[in-house]
């Protein structure tokens, strides 16, 4: 399968016009068309220079694997050629997608500031529920987490916020605790 | 009193045939049809996330889930696609080519029902060919040593990259990052810690199952989080559904294009990491040069929705082969089902066929009973289906979250699995944004130490020189090349044709 993880129309498709030809536009994409303005030019650097900064932090720590037997193409022998191969793909990045533009079929959807304070939440929600495991019962803390996680989506009334959170905890309880024993 | 002679082929069938697989069986159906009906819920996800829970099953069990799920979700992403215009996951972009006008026509009861038609007829071919090709494949590969492991290794990495079009360098640097997780823990020849940062459990190297729920699970649903609007304005489904079942004359008619698509699925899904979205655009295609009716394409065609349907599924009777045979992915949820494979002991590749000769008639029998079972619910007039399409995101996110934390937990009772698996998510949010697909990582990953450990030997052996006189190493690195060198040559050229008509037209105008 072709590794698109997110599914839905891609850039340019509107779902609900029924007008528009999906079909050309998938098999002729506008992919094809490259963006080449500076904005988008600069944020391509980020991936290049990750992928160039960890083929370096690899070098250098593999520098530090110490092997007890002494042998032809030893421990550090594979990570060293990985980390040359991602500089090498880190430097061609910059090359290809940094100077020659991206193509629109590989922007992401936009950010929106709702989204990133949405998703910082939810990130702390879910490290305190990991924290918490261990200290409170396992059903408390889920149904907690659960009411959390929908009144931060949006959810609002009884059924949301009540039967919902109910449902999901009833559910993984009997899943994991009852069905498959696993120690919560 | 029949007496059965007891053979690996029996041995396999009786096996699924226990009262305990078919409730599996059912329960992965259920699943994979709900996975494939919620958009923005990938297979590859819900499989990542079952194998949280399946680890604790018998194999036979546990593989019986997760192929279910992964047959059952091509059925239930096709409701989506006809319903509303979106694909539930990505082997059903074909259908919403057709799908959805015929659904704008009052016609999507008969799209519904033809299009599960399709999808069965298409993974009944799969399923042929891996009933066929998969033992000669396998004993093909046995006679491969170390430089062609490593061949096919690169090979199957390549593949996945190639097809993550326009994004090949990014593909090669997610693969290389994927094959670097494999380097930490112990050497596979001398033993050696490596990048353990005096971490003990990562003396085992890194978990793969949490980098997977991670991956394809939290990182998904985070960036859904990130990216989902306020106000979204909820596409609302279609709701006439108009004629059910066809009739006997337009199922002759439609026979043409199951037939081209099922061959086309069957080819494309034999080449590892290519699957069925892009079969299905490929067989659409086809059946559009050879219809009579071209111009009824893309408008709200029966053919159309057919062909791409049975192309779509019939790639999973050839990725299922390529998986176990060669020990290669044929696509990412295989690639996610190697992962708890390897954890029960079975290990895809060249030899699992001649240590579980059973295993073949197993899978094929998982995936018959799967097959007609889901195209039995697809064919029910299921109102409750066009329901499911109206409910908000947010409470999905909340129980994919949710079973992310739970399922990795329940691995090994280990937090750090959790940790690890957060911070996966975390990576994996990153590669989501700036383009790193995350099938590579995860394929180099799984085949890290196989291609390691080979190369290193074939290197001891001879030198460079025993991978590049080794005629199938040849051929497979050779293909490698091509794969990627290819497509970005292509998009050039086509890229300069269009420069070029545009400075033509300009000049006429002028």
């Amino acid at each position: 399968m072709n590794d698109h993880t997110a599914t839905g129309p891609p850039a340019g498709l509107n779902p609900t016009d029924p007008e528009q030809d999906h079909a050309e536009a998938h098999i002729h994409p506008a992919s094809e068309v490259l963006v080449t303005d500076r904005a988008h030019r600069l944020r391509e650097l980020v991936p290049a220079a990750v992928t160039i900064g960890l083929g370096v932090l690899v070098l250098v720590l593999a520098q530090g694997i110490r092997s007890g037997v002494r042998v032809e193409l030893g421990p550090p022998f594979w990570p060293t050629m990985l980390a040359w191969s991602l500089i090498v793909f880190g430097v061609l990045q910059v090359g290809v997608n940094v100077l020659r533009g991206v193509s629109r079929a590989n922007l992401p959807d936009p950010l929106s500031g709702w989204g990133i304070g949405r998703m910082l939440l939810t990130a702390v929600i879910l490290v305190g529920y990991l924290l918490l495991w261990n200290v409170l019962q396992f059903w408390l803390i889920t149904f907690a987490a659960c009411v959390a996680l929908t009144a931060l989506y949006g959810g609002r009334g009884w059924r949301p916020l009540l039967v919902f959170p109910a449902i999901v905890t009833a559910l993984l309880h009997f899943l994991f605790v009852v069905a498959l024993r696993v120690n919560l | 009193m029949i007496q059965i002679a007891a053979s690996p082929v029996t041995d396999g069938i009786m096996t699924v045939l226990q009262v305990d697989t078919l409730l599996y069986i059912g329960l992965g159906i259920l699943v994979g049809m709900l996975v494939g009906a919620f958009p923005g819920v990938t297979a590859t996800m819900a499989v990542a996330l079952a194998s949280g829970f399946t680890l604790t099953l018998e194999p036979i069990q546990g593989l019986a889930v997760l192929l279910t799920i992964y047959v059952a979700a091509q059925f239930g992403d096709r409701v989506p696609a006809i319903l509303i215009n979106t694909p539930g996951t990505p082997a059903s972009i074909s259908t919403t080519f057709d799908g959805y006008p015929l659904a704008l026509k009052g016609q999507a009861g008969l799209a519904l029902t033809t299009s599960a038609f399709g999808s069965a007829f298409g993974m009944l071919f799969g399923i042929l060919i891996l009933a066929v090709a998969a033992v000669p494949l396998s004993e093909f590969a046995r006679q491969f040593g170390p430089p062609e492991m490593f061949a096919l290794v690169v090979f199957g990495l390549t593949m996945m990259v190639g097809v993550s079009s326009g994004r090949v360098l990014k593909g090669l640097a997610a693969g290389a990052f994927g094959l670097l997780l494999a380097t930490v823990g112990r050497d596979p020849i001398t033993g050696d810690a490596r990048f353990t940062l005096n971490v003990l459990e990562l003396n085992g190297g890194v978990p793969f199952i949490p980098v997977i729920i991670g991956f394809f699970g939290v990182a998904e649903v985070l960036n859904q989080i990130l990216t989902r609007r306020r106000h979204l304005h909820h596409v609302k489904p279609v709701t006439q559904l108009g004629q059910w079942m066809p009739g006997r004359k337009l199922m002759q008619r439609l026979f043409k294009p199951m037939g081209i698509g099922a061959v086309t699925g069957s080819v494309v899904g034999l080449v590892p990491a290519v699957g069925g979205d892009i079969a299905g655009i490929i067989a659409w295609d086809n059946a559009r040069k050879v219809s009579k009716h071209p111009e009824e394409f893309g408008k709200g065609s029966l053919e159309g929705l057919t062909a791409g349907d049975t192309s779509s599924t019939a790639t999973l009777g050839g990725s299922v082969t390529t998986t176990m045979a060669l020990g290669v992915p044929g696509d990412s949820v295989m690639a996610v089902m190697i992962g708890s494979m390897m954890i029960w002991g079975i290990q895809p590749g060249p030899s699992l066929f001649s240590s579980r000769p059973d295993l073949v008639s197993s899978l094929v029998t998982i995936m018959l009973i799967a097959t007609i079972l889901t195209l039995g619910l697809s064919l029910l007039r299921m109102r409750g289906m066009v329901k499911l399409l109206e409910l908000p995101s947010h409470y999905l996110w909340v129980i994919i979250l949710i079973f992310c934390m739970v399922g990795t937990y329940s691995i090994n009772n280990s937090v750090f699995d959790v940790f690890m698996m957060m911070i996966f998510g975390a990576v994996g949010l990153f590669m989501l944004r700036f383009g790193f697909p995350a099938g590579p990582a995860v394929l180099g990953l799984i085949l890290g130490p196989l291609a390691e450990a080979n190369l290193r030997r074939a290197l001891i052996t001879d030198g460079w020189a025993s991978v590049f006189t080794s005629p199938i190493a040849l051929v497979l690195l050779a293909i490698s090349v091509a794969a990627l060198v290819v497509p970005p040559l292509r998009v050039q050229l086509k890229r300069r044709k269009a420069v070029g008509a545009g400075a033509d037209q300009a000049k006429v105008s002028s």
